[in-house]
C-alpha cells in the first residue's frame, strides 16, 4: 500500500513540476518596455513623481512602456549583481554610489556632453574619460533645527563655530531640552562623523592644485592615525557622544530619532535635506530652520553637498538598439517641468538646470514649504562644499560612508576612548576597501 | 563523544541502539558474515543517483566556481575577474578582523551549541512527560520556530530597545527602572542577546527532534523499567539518554551548524555592532563581499572556512575508522 | 510516549503551561498589535487595542493578494518536500545499510554541503540557471531548494536509521524482496517520525523563505509569500508595523495549525515503530 502512495506521491511531483516547469509571474512584455529602477519604498512623493515621469514617457513614446522596478530600501547593490549574472540588468538604474562599480564592470552606457547641455547641467566629473549619470537636484546636508527650542535660549542664527553649538546645547541642557537627537543603530549613526570630517578634513574646494585628502590619502602621504584634523574631529565626537547623548541611544535607530524630533522632543537633527518631503508627507507641525555646519578648525559654516559627485541614473547597456533612444528619452522627459517639480517635491532637492524654470520644492502644507523658503535662503547664504564627493576617481572607498564611520561612532558609545584605535579602524578598512575597488 | 566525531558517527554504518539482551548472542555472528557477491550497482544508483545528480549539478558545481573566485580580486561586479595567486589566502592569514570574527563565532557556537543540545533534550523530557494540553503545550514552545528566524530578530530588536523596547517598559511599570538595559547594544549584553535571539526562535526545531525520537522508545523498556522500580531520574538517565543518543548526536551537530552559519540575524539586528563585535564569519563573509565589494577575499575566506571543518570532519571519520577495525 | 496517571491538579502541566506561555510572550505582543493601526501601536506597544480593528489584515490580503502568495508557496512546499523526502531517505538508507563502493567518499560529498554558504554558489548558481535557460522560473527555485536540502535531509535520515534494526532487513532478504522494494515496504515506514520532521522543517524553511527565493526568482517574479513581505519589513523610512504584524500573523497561522495536526502523526508513527 505505502509503495502505490508513493508512486502516486512521485507522479504527482513530476507533474507539479513540468507544471510550473517555464511559468514565472509577470513576464514582462520585454520588447517595448524600459525598465526604470526607483527606490518608492512606500514614500508617496516618490511615487507620483514616478507615475507622472511614466505617463509622459508614454505620451511622448506611443506604444512604449515604462515599467517600475522599486527596490524599496533594499540593497540595490545586491539585486544589481544578481540581475548582472542573469544578464538582464534593468534598461535605466540608480546607481547611487555604485557608479564606478557598474562603469569598470562596462554595464554602462556614456551619456554625451550635448545631453547636459541639452538639459543646462554642469557637465558632471568623467570618469575614465566617459560621462555616466544624470542627476536629478543638488541634495545638501545639515543641521534640521526645532525654531522654538532654541529660540528659547535666545539663539535665531547659525552658530559660527563648533565650540559655539556645543555651548548652545549646554544651555539647552540647563532648560531640560533634548538638545540632540541621535540613534547609534543604523545608517544615521555616521551622521555627525561625516559632516565633521568632510567639513574639517577636506579641502574645501579641491582643484589641480589643491589635491583631495582622498588622493592624498591614496598616494599614502596622509593617513588617520597621523592626521592631528582627524584626531581633532575624533575627539570631538567623544565629547559629543559623551555629554549630549543619554544612555541607550545605541539601540535608537533612524526611526527612533525621528519620532522623538518630530514629537518636538530634540532641538537638533543632524540630517539631509531629504527630510523636508518627510515633514511634508506625515504633516509634522513645527517651525523649522536649517542650519549649516560648523566648523572645528574656524572656518566659516557651511552645507555639504552630497550630489556633487556622478551618481544619478544611468543608460545600462541592457537597452540595445532601438531602446537605447528611448531610455535617453526616458532621462530627458525626467526634466519637463512637471515631472521635474514632483521630483523636487518627493527628494526636498534643489534646481540645478538652468533651461528648467523650476527651483525648489514646494508643498501644500505650510511647515513645509517654509522649510523649503529657509533651505533655499540659508544655502545662498553660506554656500556649500562638496566634502569628499568629488568624483568617481576621487572618493573614499564606499564602505566608509556605509559601514565604518557608523561603526567608529558605536564603538564611541560602547566605551572606547582610545583614538588611536578608533583612527586605526579607519585606516584599516580604507586600505581594505581600496583593494575592491 | 566532540562535536566534531559527532559529525562523522551518523553515517557511520552501523546502529547505536544499545541491544536488548535477547539479540545480543545473534548479531555479532551475522555481522561478520560478509555479504556475498559484488555491490548491487542498479540498486544504488536508482536510490543515490538522483539525489547525487542534483545536489552535484546545483550545489557543488557552484560551489566549486564559486570558491575559484578566491584566486581573483574580483568584487562581485565585473565580468572578468584577474587572477591574484594566493595573494588572498596570504591577506587572511594576517586579518585581524578574520580572528576576531573566529572568536566571536566560537563563543556564540559554544553557547548554541550547548543550549540546543543539552537544553532542549531536557524540555523534550519534560514536554514528552505532559499527559494533558499536550498538543497546546508543545505548540506554545514550538511556535517561535514558525516565525520566519529574520521577523523573530526584528521582533526581539523592538523588544530590546532602552527607551521604547517592551521590557524595559514594563521594568519600569513595576518600578524597576534600575534594571533597565540596553539589551541590544550594550558591549557587555549584545553576545547573550545575540544568543538569546537563536535560542528563542530555534530551540523548538531542536525539541522536536528529540521529540520525535522519544516516540521510538519502546513502551517495553518504560515497563520494564517501572517494574524493577526505577525512578524517574534513574529512568532518564539510564533509558532515555542512551536512546536518544542519535538525536543527540544530529542536534549538535545541526547547533554547530547554526553557530558557523549565525549571519541572518544579524543583519536585521546589530549588522555586526557595536563596531565589529558581532561579527561573525557568516557576517564578515557577507560584509566583504557584499558591503565591501571584495567578493574574491569573500570567496577565500569562505573556502578557508570551509577546508577547515571539511578536515576536522574528515579526520574524525578517518578516527573512527580505525577504531571501528581495533575493536 | 510514557503514559502518567495523575490524582488531582495537574500541576506539572500547569507549570509547563505558564512556562509556555511566557516563552511566546513576544509574539503575543506581535498578535496584540496586529490588531491596532499602525499610530497606535507607535504611541503603546503594550497597551490593549482600543478595538479590534482588522484594517491591517484587510491590507495584506487586498494589497498583498495573500491567499495568491499562500497558494503559491504552498505548492512548492509540498514538491520539494515530496522531493527531498524520496531522494533523501533513499540515499541515506543507501549510504548507511548497504555496501557501496563509493559510500565514504559519497558520505564525505554529501556531509561537505552541511558547510557551503549561500553567498558562494549564488552567482554561479544564477549564471548555471541562465545557460539552463529557466532563469526566474519555480522550477530554477525548486531545483535549488531541493539540491540545497539534500545533505540536510540525508544526515538526518542518516541518523535515524539506526533506531532501525538490521534484522528486519535480513529477514526481508531471506524472504527474497528486492533491495528497492525492501526500502518502500520495510523501512520507509518506520521512517515516518522522521519523515514527519522532515516535512514540519522543511515546509517551514520554505515558507519562511526570503533570501533564496528573492535572489533566484527577484521580488517582481517571486510571486511568494516572505519575498513580497519583506518589502514592507525592509524600509528604513516608513515602516507600518500594523501591517507588518498583520503579515506575519497571518503567516503563521498556517503553518501552526499544521504542526499541531502533526503532533497525531508521531502518535501513528509510533504505533507503525512498535509494530515489529
Amino acid at each position: 500500500m505505502w509503495t502505490k502512495v508513493f508512486i502516486g506521491v512521485g507522479v504527482l511531483a513530476v507533474l507539479g513540476v513540468a507544471v510550473w516547469a517555464f511559468r514565472s509571474e509577470g513576464d514582462s512584455a520585454a520588447e517595448r518596455t524600459i525598465r526604470v529602477t526607483r527606490n518608492i519604498g512606500g514614500r508617496a512623493g516618490f511615487k507620483r513623481h514616478f507615475d507622472a515621469w511614466q505617463s509622459a514617457f508614454e505620451r511622448k513614446n506611443p506604444g512604449w512602456k515604462m515599467e517600475l522596478i522599486d527596490l524599496g530600501n533594499a540593497n540595490g547593490a545586491e539585486y544589481y549583481k544578481s540581475r548582472i549574472a542573469t544578464g538582464d540588468l534593468p534598461d535605466v538604474v540608480m546607481t547611487w554610489q555604485l557608479t564606478n562599480l557598474l562603469a569598470d564592470g562596462g554595464h554602462l552606457v556614456p551619456l554625451p556632453d550635448s545631453y547636459y547641455e541639452r538639459i543646462g547641467i554642469p557637465l558632471p566629473a568623467p570618469y575614465k574619460g566617459k560621462r555616466y549619470t544624470s542627476q536629478g537636484g543638488m541634495q545638501i546636508q545639515g543641521l534640521l533645527i526645532n525654531k522654538k527650542m532654541w529660540a528659547g535660549i535666545g539663539v535665531t542664527e547659525p552658530p559660527g563655530t563648533w565650540d559655539e553649538l556645543l555651548a548652545g546645547f549646554d544651555k539647552l541642557k540647563a532648560k531640560g531640552c533634548k538638545p540632540l537627537v541621535y540613534g547609534g543603530r543604523e545608517w544615521s549613526a555616521f551622521e555627525p562623523l561625516f559632516y565633521a570630517i568632510a567639513t574639517n578634513v577636506y579641502e574645501r574646494e579641491p582643484g589641480p592644485g589643491k589635491p583631495s585628502w582622498t588622493i592624498l590619502r591614496n598616494q599614502g602621504k596622509v593617513r588617520f592615525a597621523a592626521d592631528p584634523a582627524m584626531r581633532l574631529v575624533l575627539e570631538k565626537m567623544i565629547q559629543l557622544l559623551d555629554k549630549y547623548v543619554d544612555k541607550g541611544a545605541a539601540s535608537d535607530g533612524y526611526n527612533e530619532e525621528q519620532k522623538l524630533f518630530y514629537g518636538g522632543q530634540g532641538a537638533t537633527w543632524m540630517m539631509g535635506c531629504w527630510i523636508g518631503g518627510d515633514i511634508d508627507a506625515n504633516k509634522v507641525d513645527l517651525d523649522l530652520d536649517y542650519w549649516p555646519i560648523p566648523s572645528m578648525t574656524g572656518k566659516p559654516p557651511l552645507f555639504v553637498e552630497t550630489s556633487g559627485m556622478p551618481s544619478g541614473w544611468a543608460i545600462t547597456t541592457s537597452a540595445a538598439g532601438p531602446k537605447l533612444e528611448k531610455a535617453m528619452s526616458v532621462l530627458e522627459t525626467f526634466w519637463d517641468p512637471d515631472v521635474f517639480q514632483l521630483f523636487l517635491n518627493g527628494e526636498y532637492q534643489f534646481n540645478v538646470s538652468s533651461r528648467s524654470g523650476v527651483k525648489q520644492p514646494k508643498s501644500d502644507w505650510p511647515p513645509a514649504q517654509r522649510l523649503a523658503d529657509t533651505m533655499l535662503a540659508r544655502l545662498a547664504r553660506y554656500g556649500s562644499t562638496r566634502g569628499f564627493h568629488i568624483a568617481l576617481d576621487d572618493m573614499p572607498p564606499p564602505i566608509m560612508m556605509d559601514n565604518t564611520f557608523k561603526a567608529v561612532m558605536q564603538e564611541i558609545l560602547a566605551g572606547t576612548r582610545d583614538v588611536d584605535k578608533l583612527l586605526k579602524m579607519l585606516d584599516d578598512d580604507w586600505d581594505s576597501g581600496l583593494k575592491g575597488m | 563523544m566532540s562535536a566534531a566525531q559527532a559529525l562523522a558517527n551518523p553515517l557511520a554504518a552501523g546502529p547505536a541502539v544499545p541491544r536488548l539482551p535477547a539479540e545480543e548472542s545473534r548479531t555479532p555472528a551475522r555481522h561478520r558474515k560478509r555479504r556475498a557477491g559484488a555491490e548491487d550497482w542498479v540498486a544504488s544508483l536508482v536510490l543515490c543517483g538522483p539525489a547525487v545528480l542534483l545536489y552535484g549539478g546545483f550545489v557543488v558545481l557552484p560551489a566549486v566556481l564559486g570558491f575559484a573566485y578566491s584566486l581573483t580580486d574580483w568584487s562581485g561586479w565585473t565580468r572578468t575577474p584577474h587572477y591574484i595567486g594566493l595573494a588572498n589566502f596570504r591577506e587572511l592569514a594576517g586579518d585581524e578582523r578574520l580572528y576576531s570574527a573566529l572568536r566571536f563565532t566560537l563563543f556564540e557556537t559554544v553557547l548554541i551549541v550547548l543550549f540546543f543540545t543539552f537544553g532542549a533534550l531536557l524540555l523534550a523530557v519534560l514536554l514528552d512527560k505532559l499527559s494533558c494540553m499536550k498538543g497546546l503545550i508543545r505548540g506554545l514552545f514550538f511556535y517561535p520556530y514558525v516565525l520566519s528566524i529574520l521577523v523573530s530578530a526584528l521582533l526581539l530588536k523592538y523588544l530590546a530597545n532602552y527607551n521604547d523596547g517592551a521590557v524595559n517598559l514594563a521594568l519600569r511599570w513595576a518600578g524597576l527602572g534600575r534594571w533597565a538595559q540596553d539589551w541590544m547594544m550594550d558591549p557587555q549584553l549584545v553576545g547573550y542577546f545575540i544568543f538569546g535571539m537563536v535560542a528563542w526562535s530555534s530551540l523548538g526545531f531542536f525539541t522536536t527532534l528529540y521529540l520525535a525520537n522519544l516516540q521510538t522508545i519502546p513502551l517495553e523498556l518504560y515497563e520494564a523499567a517501572t517494574m524493577d522500580g526505577a525512578g524517574p531520574l534513574s529512568v532518564f538517565r539510564h533509558i532515555q539518554i542512551p536512546m536518544l543518543m542519535p538525536t543527540l548526536m544530529t542536534n549538535s551537530v545541526f547547533s554547530l551548524i547554526f553557530g558557523i552559519n549565525l549571519f541572518g540575524q544579524i543583519v536585521v539586528t546589530t549588522e555586526g555592532g557595536p563596531g565589529y563585535r558581532t561579527t561573525t564569519i557568516g557576517y564578515y563573509m557577507y560584509w566583504l563581499g557584499v558591503i565591501n565589494n571584495r567578493q574574491g577575499y569573500a570567496s577565500a575566506v569562505s573556502l578557508a572556512v570551509f577546508a577547515a571543518l571539511l578536515a576536522v570532519a574528515v579526520a574524525q571519520v578517518a578516527l573512527l575508522r580505525r577504531r571501528q577495525v581495533e575493536l | 510516549m510514557m503514559a502518567r496517571r495523575r490524582s488531582g491538579l495537574p500541576a506539572f502541566e500547569v507549570l509547563m503551561l505558564v512556562a509556555g506561555v511566557i516563552f511566546v510572550l513576544p509574539c503575543l505582543l506581535a498578535l496584540l498589535n496586529s490588531f491596532k493601526s499602525n499610530t497606535e501601536i507607535i504611541a503603546g506597544p503594550l497597551a490593549l487595542p482600543a478595538r479590534l480593528d482588522l484594517g491591517n489584515f484587510d491590507y495584506i490580503f487586498r494589497e498583498l493578494k495573500l491567499l495568491r502568495l499562500m497558494l503559491n508557496t504552498l505548492l512548492m512546499c509540498v514538491l520539494v518536500i515530496a522531493a527531498l523526502v524520496t531522494m533523501g531517505s533513499m540515499a541515506a538508507y543507501s549510504l548507511t545499510r548497504r555496501r557501496m563502493f563509493s559510500g565514504a567518499l559519497l558520505r564525505v560529498f554529501f556531509l561537505a554541503g552541511l558547510t557551503i554558504p549561500f553567498q558562494i554558489i549564488m552567482v554561479p548558481l544564477l549564471k548555471e540557471f541562465r545557460m539552463l535557460n529557466i532563469q526566474f522560473t519555480y522550477l530554477a527555485l525548486f531545483l535549488h531548494h531541493v539540491s540545497w536540502g539534500l545533505p540536510l535531509c540525508i544526515f538526518i535520515y542518516s541518523a535515524f536509521m539506526s533506531t532501525i534494526p538490521r534484522e528486519l532487513e535480513e529477514a526481508a532478504a531471506i524472504d527474497g524482496c528486492g533491495q528497492i522494494g525492501l526500502f518502500w515496504r520495510i523501512i520507509f515506514p518506520l521512517l515516518l517520525p522522521c519523515t514527519v520532521t522532515i516535512i514540519i522543517f522543511w515546509g517551514l524553511w520554505i515558507w519562511n523563505d526570503f533570501m533564496q527565493a528573492f535572489i533566484v526568482m527577484g521580488p517582481e517574479r517571486g510571486r511568494l509569500v516572505f519575498v513580497q513581505l519583506w518589502k514592507l519589513l525592509n524600509d528604513q523610512y516608513v515602516k507600518d508595523w500594523g501591517h507588518i504584524l498583520a503579515g506575519v500573523v497571518a503567516l503563521s497561522a498556517p503553518v501552526t495549525v499544521l504542526y499541531v495536526l502533526m503532533q497525531r502523526q508521531f502518535v501513528k508513527g509510533l504505533m507503525a515503530g512498535s509494530g515489529k
